[in-house]
């Protein structure tokens, strides 16, 4: 049961040495999915958020292992002896993912609902005046979360908080924000010297690469937070 | 198993890079390690050590031109005792077309160290590798779908995603898990009796979610689904944890004690 409920990196692209796709990982968050693993549903807190930047390309089995065995920022000393399956939802949750879906679910996506669903009757007064999204930032909870919405010219998504914090848009892009300012693998690694070498002999395009790439083509500015 | 294209293509906008998790309508929900060992018993619990990083095949294996998978099965085939070689062959391919579904489509050899270590008896968290391709391929549909570039073959285990997307709908979709019924292995000389069936029961959650039919990308049928899953499942038809089993009808539960019942299938 430790194994299901324990935050960890996990490989992708291990078989085959890197020859066909890039190896990299990806972070497995059971906390955000609590009430799935039959335990109580708090807000969701991404324990890798901070800690190491998501989805680098593994160069090294040292690097592997480091990344495995990086400590997320959990705490998994937890005793099951008495464990009964009982799913629940906090009332916290139930508050946190009442005002993020007002957000992510807002009256203003209603344009993009219209795009993905021909059958949907997106309504008259919606106009977009930002295009193509603004990325939002809350800081109310401790994980900051993020969601992409439409701004309309007559209606806009609330920009205050619940709890009274102001609400920071962003422009947004195909990276998510959140984990991006985490120390990348090189640096964890202190191989900043050999990572130049091994970057500029790739030809493959990693999803780090690929995606600082697409950040530049939407031209968005990172901001540490 | 029967592809629910347009399930799976509504279910893709829903997909959150930054948590690994679909953000639907009724809240946030995922494959989970606790779904790759209900719905295909693989293992997930042994430690990573297994170094598959630098492992090379102590055997080759001819991949190019050989008339695909077909021709694969035709030159590595054998007649008697199943030998160590041709188990490596065989679960080359099944880890490649069935388990991770590369995306070459064809014969390949790249997870052919992972293959000789089981066929070896070896031990490695199969299931972790697995839920790892499936948020990997999730990642890359999502990304695509935000660039509005043309999704491709990008080759990853959507059978697993599709999976859990049946039983996560199963409420929703009015599928009885335990209503399924399979054909029964009967020996050709048996008489069935008149009251005997001839079909049986599912063994496990993994082979009831298999059977639902599947759809083609119909645009009105990802445009339900996307419904659905915009506005969220009721109270009433959500299942966020599919595997309660009161009567314990599958073997394999969903309980404390359900790490002593894992088992790997190799």
């Amino acid at each position: 049961m430790m194994a299901i409920i324990t935050p960890r990196a996990i490989p992708v692209n291990f078989f085959g040495s890197g020859k066909v796709s890039n190896l990299t990982y990806v972070f497995y968050n059971p906390s955000a999915l609590a009430h799935q693993l039959a335990f109580g549903q708090l807000p969701i807190a991404l324990c890798y958020a901070d800690v190491i930047k998501p989805r680098e390309i593994i160069t090294s089995n040292m690097e592997w292992i480091r990344v495995a065995q990086h400590p997320p920022n959990a705490d998994t000393d937890v005793d099951l002896s008495a464990w009964i399956p009982a799913l629940f939802i906090t009332q916290a949750y139930k508050q946190w993912w009442e005002e993020w879906k007002e957000h992510l679910f807002y009256r203003s996506a209603l344009m993009y609902r219209g795009m993905i669903n021909p059958m949907y009757k997106v309504p008259d007064n919606t106009v977009s005046i930002l295009i193509p999204m603004l990325q939002f930032l809350h800081f109310h909870f401790p994980s900051v979360t993020y969601f992409l919405c439409h701004i309309q010219a007559d209606d806009t998504p609330p920009l205050i908080s619940r709890s009274g914090r102001p609400i920071e848009l962003l422009p947004s892009g195909p990276i998510s924000l959140i984990g991006n300012n985490a120390p990348t693998l090189a640096a964890i690694m202190h191989r900043g010297v050999r990572l130049k070498k091994v970057t500029t002999k790739r030809t493959k395009t990693s999803p780090s690469v690929a995606a600082t790439a697409l950040a530049q083509a939407f031209k968005v500015n990172f901001r540490i937070l | 198993m029967e592809r629910n294209e347009s399930l799976l293509i509504a279910a893709s906008y829903f997909w959150s890079d930054t948590l690994n998790a679909f953000v639907f309508g009724h809240g946030p929900a995922s494959p989970t390690l606790a779904d790759v060992l209900m719905l295909t018993g693989l293992d997930i619990s042994t430690a990573d050590n297994t170094h598959l990083f630098d492992a090379k095949p102590s055997a080759k294996v001819e991949t190019r031109a050989i008339g695909g998978w077909s021709g694969y099965i035709q030159k590595y085939r054998r007649t008697g005792p199943v030998n160590a070689r041709e188990q490596t062959t065989f679960l080359n391919m099944w880890l490649d077309k069935f388990v991770f579904c590369g995306r070459p489509v064809g014969p390949t050899s790249v997870d052919l160290s992972a293959a000789e270590r089981l066929a070896n008896g070896g031990r490695f968290p199969l299931g972790r590798y697995l839920l790892g391709s499936a948020y990997h391929l999730l990642h890359q549909i999502a990304r695509k779908l935000l660039l509005g570039q043309p999704i491709g073959n990008l080759g990853g285990p959507w059978w697993f995603i599709n999976m859990w997307l049946n039983l996560h709908m199963h409420k929703r979709l009015e599928f009885d898990v335990f209503a399924q019924r399979f054909p029964r292995d009967i020996a050709e000389d048996y008489e069935l009796d008149e009251e005997e069936s001839a079909t049986r029961s599912p063994l496990n959650f993994g082979e009831a979610a298999i059977v639902l039919p599947g759809t083609g990308g119909n645009e009105d049928q990802v445009s339900r689904f996307f419904q659905t899953l915009y506005e969220g499942l009721t109270r009433e038809q959500r299942a966020w944890m599919p595997y309660e089993d009161p009567d314990t009808r599958f073997p394999l539960t969903f309980t404390p004690s359900m790490m002593i019942s894992t088992r790997i299938v190799t």
